[in-house]
């Protein structure tokens, strides 16, 4: 469970300051999985990147399990990251000089898994996105969905007890789209919190919850019944 | 956990060395490696210079150690003790005993010279020797360049040096030199008492003045000439075996001189102008090297900071997935250190490989000397561990003012 409380960052514009972000309040319980929609520049990223503690430049405080985790020392805020978020970014963020599984295992080594082991817990990830014939490409040699896909594997490989994804299918066709949407529903079903930044109308109906922002407030904030299901199946007849 | 960052590290700069474009690799191990043959080859040059003259000095004259009259006397006062007890010393390989008179020369003898007209002459030191056991202590017959070298007791026959011959000091002053005087010519030689004419077997080609201003003759004809007793000669150098410490030698040889004669070593023999020059050199040749090393420096640490610069957005990444400052910060020293190490063996192959090598077989010609490469192994080793260390504290800090940054404004690209 994570609770964000009066989440506010003021940035300079010109000579004036601006609130990018306004007095968040959000709980995202576990096992949720719930979508972030608004125009841009609402500050959909800009929370997800304080929620995330990827920017640990804001006011107010986040709680994640009920641990205050909002203003922890760098060492220990990439520590907390490593163990316990996962976090996918538009750009997929790979590391360009190491192959499919080294991106994967480097967290894994991180956390003082052996090698042998974490190799195969690595390769273990990448399978479940579909990719164990591509482990050894480099990101260079891998269509943009194959590396979002290696980003996935990257972010979930930990278990996380969050995981956080920005936009991640906006620069994929629909049916690459659909097909990371698929694996997110996948994992949300076997209990993986997600939080999903989107401004895809399609994409945000396959969640639970969905949460709108506008000038870094939250406008609306509405549960979904019934999520649609199974809409990848019109993008594979085309 | 230390173990671990420092795993992870090595296995992240290995990762990106791997992976870096092998041109780019290649290029920055050739700068480290022209980097560091830099700051060999430069110091090494300019004490070379000095070190080439002290070692002809040495090999070509004092030798290891030379024995001369104490100051203001004209001989050595126990020449044969003095020299057999050298000849047994364990450790002493050569023994030379030289007579020394100044004299003059004058070429033209051949030409009947009208009474009036002035002789071409020339002053000289005229050195009798054992030729053999100064061939043994000096290799003289080595430098010999014209005719031959000559046998014992061959009268009348003299080896001359290059400096008394015009053909080989084009720019001497007129009476310095005697010209058209090779081998097979014939010289006077003027005594108290009238004069002896000797045929030159042979010309010898030394830069030390020591050597290149002297005739050298057979030693029982030098002492008949000049009168001279064979237990009071002026020069004894004495070679020992490259093995054995000069130090006890000479000991034991001053305390069988007593005051009758002056021991020195090698060194101590050239007397403080050469020490003097070898010392500025030296001093001069740190501090090049000491610009060598800070350019070096420089070009490691914008080399590095390139490096990271364009993988600003990477070191971010790797923050954002839970990798630590120090973990990244090894990645790039392991980096700065393979760069630094290849560049150093690729220096030192070309260093021992053909750098030396050719200055070995091609000395600088220089009017003083022969300039060789003064490199030693150690002092070579000594410049690789700086080299090496500069790199490191290069290395680490443009990766140390990177990592500090915020992650996500590195893998935005904010600054
Ligand atoms: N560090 C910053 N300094 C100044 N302005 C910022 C900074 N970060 C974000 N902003 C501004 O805050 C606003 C919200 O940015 P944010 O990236 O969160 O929007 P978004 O909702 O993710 O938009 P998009 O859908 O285009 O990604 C934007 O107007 C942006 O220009
Ligand atoms: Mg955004």
């Amino acid at each position: 469970m994570i609770d964000i409380k009066n989440l506010t960052k003021i940035v300079r514009s010109g000579a004036s300051k601006l609130a990018i972000l306004d007095s968040v309040t959000l709980t995202v319980e576990s096992g949720e999985f719930l979508s972030i929609i608004g125009r841009s520049g609402a500050g959909k990223s800009t929370l997800l990147y304080a929620a995330s503690l990827l920017d640990p430049d804001f006011q107010g405080d986040v709680y994640i399990d009920g641990v205050k985790v909002s203003g922890l020392a760098d060492r220990k805020r990439v520590e907390y990251r490593l163990n316990n978020l996962g976090f996918i970014f538009q750009e997929y963020a790979l590391l360009p000089e190491l192959t499919a599984v080294e991106n994967v295992v480097l967290p894994f080594l991180m956390r003082g898994v052996a090698s042998k082991n974490a190799y195969l817990k690595a390769e273990e990830a990448l399978s479940q996105v579909g990719l164990e014939k591509k482990i050894k490409n480099l990101p260079s040699t891998l269509s943009g969905g194959e590396q979002q896909r290696v980003a996935i594997a990257r972010a979930i490989a930990g278990n996380p007890k969050i995981l956080f994804a920005d936009e991640p299918t906006a620069n994929l066709d629909s049916l690459r789209a659909c097909e990371i949407m698929e694996i997110f529903l996948r994992l949300n079903r076997n209990g993986q919190t997600i939080v999903l930044v989107t401004h895809e109308a399609d994409l945000a109906n396959m969640t639970h919850r969905i949460v709108e922002m506008k000038d870094g407030k939250i406008l609306s904030d509405k549960r979904i019944d019934s999520p649609t299901v199974n809409l990848c199946a019109k993008h594979r007849v085309l | 956990m230390v173990f671990n960052t420092i795993k992870i590290g090595f296995l992240l700069g290995l990762w990106q060395l791997k992976r870096t474009n092998i041109w780019t690799t290649l290029l920055i191990i050739f700068v480290m490696t022209l980097t560091f043959l830099n700051l060999v080859v430069v110091s090494g040059i300019l004490i070379g210079l000095v070190q080439g003259s002290s070692d002809s000095y040495q090999r070509q004259y004092s030798s290891d150690i030379l024995i001369k009259e104490p100051p203001f006397t004209r001989y050595i006062s126990d020449g044969n003790s003095i020299s057999a007890m050298a000849r047994v010393i364990p450790g002493v390989e050569a023994v030379s005993v030289r007579y020394i008179e100044g004299g003059v020369v004058q070429s033209d003898i051949s030409k009947n010279v009208k009474p009036n007209e002035k002789i071409p002459q020339a002053a000289a030191s005229i050195v009798g020797i054992d030729p053999v056991r100064e061939d043994n202590v000096t290799e003289l017959s080595k430098l010999i360049v014209d005719g031959q070298y000559f046998a014992n007791s061959q009268y009348n026959s003299a080896v001359i040096g290059s400096g008394i011959l015009s053909q080989y000091n084009p720019n001497a002053i007129l009476g310095e030199t005697l010209e058209n005087v090779r081998a097979g010519s014939k010289i006077r030689l003027l005594l108290n008492e009238g004069f002896i004419d000797l045929k030159i077997k042979g010309v010898v080609k030394s830069k030390v003045g020591e050597v290149n201003r002297r005739i050298y003759i057979d030693r029982d004809f030098f002492l008949q000439l000049y009168e001279r007793s064979f237990n009071n000669p002026n020069e004894i150098a004495i070679r020992i075996n490259p093995e054995a410490a000069v130090g006890p030698i000479k000991k034991s040889l001053e305390s069988s001189a007593g005051s009758g004669a002056l021991v020195q070593t090698g060194e101590e023999s050239q007397g403080s102008f050469l020490k003097d020059i070898m010392m500025t050199f030296s001093l001069l040749g740190g501090v090049i090297g000491g610009i060598a090393l800070l350019v070096s420096s420089i070009t490691i640490f914008i080399v590095i900071f390139i490096n990271a610069l364009t993988r600003k957005k990477y070191i971010g990444i790797l923050k954002a997935i839970g990798i630590q400052d120090s973990v990244i910060i090894i990645s790039y020293l392991v980096q700065a250190l393979f760069y630094s190490a290849v560049g150093i063996m690729a220096g030192l192959t070309v260093l021992y490989g053909l750098i030396k090598p050719y200055f070995d077989a091609n000395p600088i010609n220089f009017p003083f000397s022969d300039g060789i490469l003064a490199v030693t192994v150690s002092g070579t080793l000594l410049r690789a561990a700086i080299l090496i260390m500069a790199t490191l504290a290069a290395g680490i800090l443009p990766t140390l003012l990177i990592v500090r940054k915020n992650t996500l404004n590195l893998i935005l690209g904010r600054e």
